[in-house]
C-alpha cells in the first residue's frame, strides 16, 4: 500500500468519521402527523392512567418518548407503528436517602418479572448481560439481543430497580431493527485481516485485545481496539471493510463479551478485492 | 553435493515464506487490498451534479426514508451548492462531522421550501449525511454518503 495514500486517508478518517445516526433527538415535532401524535399520546396516557397533555416528545432509536410535566422525569416510550408501550420511566419512584434493603439477586428477580412480560418472540432473542449500579442507588439490569453467539451493539432490554422498595423505576425494550433471518451474521474477512486493516487505516498499533464481532442493524461489524495516542475502537463493516466509526463504542455490549470466532464467508466482492479486481 | 545445496537453499527460501504466511503475512496483504479498495473506490466515479458558473450544483431529494442521490461525490476545492428538497414531510440535513459555516443542523426543511447550502469543499474525506428531524419510523435509515476527493 502506498504510504502516502494511507497517511492522507488517515487524516481524512480522523477528520470525518462519526458513525451513528443520532440515537436521540430531544423535543421533536410530530405535528405533521396528527394520527401519530394522537396515537402515541393516547397510548402513554392509558398506560399511566393519566389524562393530561404531554409536555413534549423525544426520539430514541426509532421510538418516541412521551414526556409529562413533572419535576422528576415521567415518560412512556411508544412504538410509532403500533403504539405499543416499549418503555417507561418514573423517577419519583426512587427512594432517595433511604437504606437499601433489596439484594442484587432480589432486584434481578424483580427485573426478570418485567422481562417475562415481553412477547416471547422478542424475549427469546435476549440473553442476560450484566448489571450497572447507578448514582441514585438503583441498579440497571441488561439483556442483549443475540444471534447465535453474536451480540448486537444497539439492541437490548434494560430494567432499573430501586433497592428500597424494589419498584421498577425504568424499563426499555429497544427496537429490534431487523428480523434475525434478514441479518448477515458471517463476516466476509477474518479478525486478523480486520486488525491489520484497522492498523493501516489509522496508522496505529494493535492492542492486546482481539477484535470482537457484533451486529449493527443487519450487518456484522468487527470492533477492533487499536493503540493511537490512547486506545480507541475502529468499527469495520465486516462485509466490505469500510470504517463505520472510530472512537468510543457506539452502543453497549455485555460484560466480558469477546466473541470473534464466527465462520468467515468470503463474498464475491471480497474475493474480487483479494484477487485484485478493484 | 550440488543437489544438496540446492535443496537447502530451497528450504531456506520456503520456510520463511511458510512462517510469514502463518504469522499473518497473508492477512497483511489482504488487509492492504481491503484498505486500498475502500480508500480509492470513489476515485474514478463521476462527480455528482452540474457545474454551473464554477459552482457544483447538486439537487437532493429527501423523503421517507431516504435521500436521492444517496452518494454525492465532489472534488476538493470546488464551490458546492446543495439544494435539499423535502418531498413528503419535514426533514433535516447534516453532513455528520463536516462543518458548514453558518448552517444550523436543526433547520427544518419544510415542503415547498428547499434548503440551499453553499460551501467550499476544502477537506478530502468521506462523511455520512443524515436527516436531523424526526420524520417517522425509519428515520434512522435516512443516510447517504458524501465524498470529497
Amino acid at each position: 500500500m502506498k504510504r502516502g495514500v494511507l497517511l492522507v486517508f488517515f487524516t481524512l478518517i480522523m477528520a470525518s468519521l462519526s458513525y451513528g445516526h443520532g440515537f436521540v433527538l430531544y423535543d421533536v415535532d410530530v405535528d405533521y402527523d396528527k394520527p401519530l401524535e394522537e396515537g402515541i399520546t393516547q397510548a402513554a396516557q392509558e398506560f399511566l392512567g393519566l389524562y393530561e397533555e404531554p409536555k413534549g416528545f423525544d426520539y430514541f432509536n426509532e421510538m418516541l418518548i412521551v414526556k409529562f410535566d413533572r419535576q422528576l422525569e415521567l415518560s412512556v416510550a411508544i412504538h410509532p407503528l403500533d403504539f405499543s408501550v416499549v418503555g417507561f420511566r418514573d423517577d419519583s419512584l426512587v427512594q432517595r436517602g433511604k437504606k437499601a434493603v433489596k439484594s442484587e439477586a432480589e432486584m434481578k428477580k424483580i427485573a426478570e418479572g418485567q422481562l417475562e412480560k415481553l412477547p416471547s418472540s422478542y424475549r427469546s432473542q435476549l440473553r442476560y448481560g450484566g448489571v450497572t449500579k447507578l448514582y441514585q442507588g438503583t441498579s440497571q439490569f441488561f439483556w442483549y439481543r443475540y444471534i447465535g453467539e453474536i451480540a448486537f451493539l444497539q439492541e437490548r432490554f434494560e430494567v432499573e430497580v430501586d433497592p428500597v422498595k424494589g419498584e421498577i423505576v425504568y424499563w426499555m425494550a429497544h427496537n429490534f431493527f431487523y428480523p434475525a433471518e434478514a441479518i448477515t451474521v458471517n463476516p466476509a474477512f477474518s479478525k486478523e485481516v480486520a486488525q491489520e486493516a484497522a492498523n493501516m487505516y489509522m496508522n496505529a498499533e494493535s492492542t492486546d485485545e482481539e477484535p470482537m464481532l457484533t451486529i449493527i442493524k443487519n450487518y456484522p461489524v468487527w470492533l477492533v481496539k487499536i493503540k493511537k495516542l490512547y486506545p480507541l475502537f475502529v468499527g469495520l463493516d465486516a462485509t466490505d471493510g469500510r470504517i463505520i466509526f472510530t472512537g468510543g463504542l457506539k452502543g453497549e455490549l455485555p460484560e466480558d463479551y469477546s466473541y470473534n470466532s464466527a465462520e468467515v464467508v468470503e463474498t464475491s466482492l471480497i474475493q474480487d478485492i483479494y484477487g485484485g479486481e478493484y | 553435493m550440488f543437489e544438496k545445496i540446492k535443496g537447502v537453499t530451497l528450504l531456506m527460501l520456503l520456510v520463511p515464506m511458510f512462517l510469514f504466511g502463518c504469522s499473518g503475512g497473508g492477512d497483511v496483504v489482504k488487509a492492504e487490498k481491503l484498505v486500498g479498495y475502500n480508500t480509492e473506490r470513489f476515485a474514478d466515479m463521476e462527480a455528482t451534479g452540474e457545474l454551473i458558473n464554477g459552482v457544483r450544483v447538486i439537487e437532493i431529494s429527501a423523503f421517507q426514508f431516504d435521500f436521492a442521490p444517496e452518494l454525492i461525490i465532489v472534488n476538493k476545492g470546488e464551490k458546492v451548492k446543495l439544494i435539499v428538497t423535502a418531498e413528503d414531510v419535514p426533514h433535516g440535513f447534516e453532513i455528520e462531522g463536516f462543518d458548514i459555516p453558518g448552517y444550523d443542523i436543526n433547520t427544518k426543511i419544510r415542503l415547498g421550501m428547499p434548503l440551499e447550502l453553499e460551501f467550499v469543499a476544502d477537506e478530502k474525506g468521506v462523511w455520512e449525511f443524515i436527516c436531523t428531524i424526526f420524520c417517522g419510523f425509519g428515520h434512522s435509515d435516512m443516510t447517504g454518503t458524501f465524498v470529497i476527493r
